[in-house]
């Protein structure tokens, strides 16, 4: 990442920021400790709040990068993304199938997958929401498209069983 | 020598914790993520407000389940980083005595974003106070609830008693195995540490304070 689109800490206040937004280090235990909490108490639901959220919380931040950052194509904006999702710890997205119609992303190395393995073994059922959530957030902003033309399920997980990540943007 | 909060939180954030080759952060034995504040704020207040609008009572049970999830935070990062080659490193040479732990952990902790903590009263394996500016859930909470009648930093609240817990319960000094099963042991124990957040910025004080005491098992 370019100096510029690093994060900013300021060190007296014990804050760190990115496009404007907070960023706070947790590991794997919290997050998908915290990530199954929520889904045993709000069970079907909780797919939508944890993908939206994602999705809320990665415009945010892209938006406000991208406005430092002389955008450019929107390839370069959703590389950009990649590269700091992978800066962030959440693993390596491939986001080049995607476009402005929507597509497919594949992620390798997903941290919650690998957080909720090595934790509690497979699970039933994809369990990637935020990096869903990530990628629709990105896709909004490469494209500039308001957020709720746009929808992201993960369709193969790790932690499922599955060899690989995948992903399903749909832009409506 | 004392613990220098200055060096460890110059140390650890020049330490450019960011991803590998893989995308993932390994560090102090956990894969660390540099998250949003935003997205832990909207699931964790998302699920409390759903748990309280469809059940009142069960109230003290949306925060319960909140407070575990904190519990388990400090368990393994706190844990893990009281027991890494790094903490060896940095903050082991100024440890002078059981106290220090608690005084170094913050000391990293206020390398994370998290907002600034303070140890504002420290008695041995009784009772800690710590201040907290610039909480992440305060103020997160803020940019989209009104004010609150109740404390919103569950993440710190518990965060704090796991501290306490990690030093005088579990004596993290001797680096026990961080299994589930010293866990139960260390958090389910009668007069095992307990926090409340008595001032928070989510419901007009000032800053943030936790009070961590021993339950009266």
């Amino acid at each position: 990442m370019s100096f510029h689109l690093a994060p900013q800490a300021d060190l007296e206040r014990g804050i760190t920021t990115l496009g404007g937004r907070r960023l706070v280090f947790h590991c794997h235990h919290y997050n998908v400790f915290l990530q199954r909490t929520i889904e045993d108490a709000l069970q079907e639901r909780a797919p939508r709040l944890l993908v939206a959220a994602g999705m809320e919380a990665s415009r945010s931040m892209l938006q406000g990068r991208e406005g430092e950052a002389q955008s450019g194509s929107a390839a370069r904006v959703l590389q950009r993304a990649a590269d700091t999702f992978a800066a962030q710890g959440f693993g390596r997205v491939d986001v080049r199938q995607l476009g402005e119609g929507g597509g497919q992303a594949t992620l390798d190395h997903s941290h919650y997958a690998v957080g909720w393995v090595s934790r509690w073994g497979k699970r039933p059922a994809p369990g990637c929401f935020f990096a869903a959530g990530f990628l629709a957030g990105a896709v909004a902003v490469a494209y500039r498209l308001a957020p709720e033309r746009v929808t992201s399920r993960e369709v193969e997980c790790v932690a499922a069983g599955d060899e690989r990540c995948s992903f399903r943007v749909e832009v409506w | 020598m004392a613990i220098d909060e200055r060096v460890i939180v110059e140390t650890v954030t020049g330490m450019g914790l960011a991803g590998n080759e893989e995308g993932l952060i390994p560090a102090f034995g956990l894969y660390l993520t540099n998250h949003y504040a935003d997205f832990y704020n909207r699931i964790s207040f998302g699920v409390l407000g759903a748990l309280v609008r469809e059940n009142p009572e069960l109230t003290e049970d949306a925060v319960a389940l909140l407070t575990e999830a904190a519990h388990v935070c400090a368990f393994h990062t706190f844990g893990g980083i009281m027991s890494s080659v790094e903490w060896d490193a940095l903050v082991q040479p100024m440890i002078e005595s059981r106290e220090d732990w608690v005084r170094g952990m913050m000391a990293v902790v206020n390398a994370f974003g998290w907002g600034r903590f303070r140890v504002a009263e420290l008695l041995p394996d009784e009772r800690l106070v710590v201040e907290l500016r610039d909480s992440y859930e305060s103020s997160g909470y803020l940019e989209s609830y009104p004010r609150t009648d109740g404390p919103r930093c569950f993440l710190a609240n518990g965060g704090m008693a796991g501290l306490m817990n990690l030093v005088y319960q579990g004596d993290i000094t001797r680096r026990p195995a961080l299994t589930e099963e010293l866990y139960r042991e260390v958090f389910s124990d009668p007069r095992s540490f307990r926090s409340r957040e008595r001032l928070c910025a989510a419901k007009g004080d000032s800053h943030c304070e936790f009070v961590v005491e021993r339950m009266q098992g």
